[in-house]
């Protein structure tokens, strides 16, 4: 009986004007090649976030999309306070 | 798959008892309520999607984010709908920043729906210590604004609200406990 521990991006989605980057990743636990466990992790990176850890497809992905007009208008969005 | 029909479908007369194994839907389709009746402002009638899992909440400012001792969140989203709940302990409040007039946030799973003025307010916080409100304010309310993954933490008075500033932690060691819904991209 061989029990083993995989990790896999499974989706890299890009959301919003501000092109937010919502990372899902799951853990999967198999048996003898058989999944028994799926565990999932979400996170949201913003252009103004250091992704320099990331997995090198979601480093990818974020540059594509965080021109420097994005990155500008995210910094607007976060600094507003439109209820405080 | 023991079989597959090609096309048209399969009409069922009497209902379905799955009996074991699971119901599985192709990326982008789920169970369509189209054939019940529905409000005029009706955008979608399809179920298409289920998850939960964990994420990992943190305070921040617009600037910085905080270290943490502990940081454990989770959420269930059903459809756009996502049920987001954290315990966070900080360990650096005090000093993570340094500007004591930049408002706090914490970091959500899901970027919040692209609906100008859609301000969702469904945000409670049980427990909140190390923090100095503003004289009158009585306790902490919280907001998403469209296309953030952040609550922003406010203080909430009889006359009104106003934000909460990373100046009013009292001590590194500020925590809080937050659980609420909100409606996703």
């Amino acid at each position: 009986m061989a029990i083993t521990k995989e990790t896999e991006i499974s989706k890299i989605e890009v959301v919003g004007p501000y092109r937010a980057v919502q990372v899902r990743t799951d853990t999967v636990i198999k048996e003898d090649g058989t999944e028994i466990s799926r565990k999932i992790h979400r996170k949201v990176l913003d252009s103004d976030m250091d992704i320099s850890a990331e997995d090198a497809e979601v480093k990818a992905v974020a540059n594509a999309v965080w021109t420097d007009a994005i990155k500008a208008a995210w910094k607007t969005q976060k600094e507003s306070d439109p209820k405080g | 798959m023991a079989a597959t029909i090609p096309t048209n479908g399969l009409g069922l007369a009497s209902g379905l008892a799955i009996t074991d194994g699971d119901l599985t839907f192709a990326s982008g389709h789920g169970i369509s309520f189209a054939a019940d009746a529905h409000g005029g402002g009706m955008a979608s009638e399809l179920f298409d999607d289920y998850e939960e899992g964990s994420y990992t909440p943190t305070v921040q400012t617009s600037v910085n984010t905080a270290g943490t001792s502990t940081a454990v969140g989770n959420y269930i989203k059903v459809g756009r709908a996502c049920y987001a709940s954290g315990y966070i302990i900080c360990n650096n409040a005090t000093s993570f920043d340094g500007t004591a007039s930049r408002t706090l946030r914490i970091g959500l799973p899901f970027t919040s729906v692209n609906t100008t003025n859609l301000y969702q307010g469904g945000w409670t916080f049980g427990y909140y210590t190390q923090v100095t409100l503003d004289s009158g304010y009585y306790g902490l309310v919280g907001y998403t604004v469209p296309n953030e993954a952040l609550i922003r933490i406010i203080q909430q008075a009889n006359a009104g609200v106003f934000s909460l500033k990373e100046g009013k932690m009292n001590n590194d060691d500020f925590a809080v406990m937050f659980g609420g819904w909100y409606e996703i991209a």
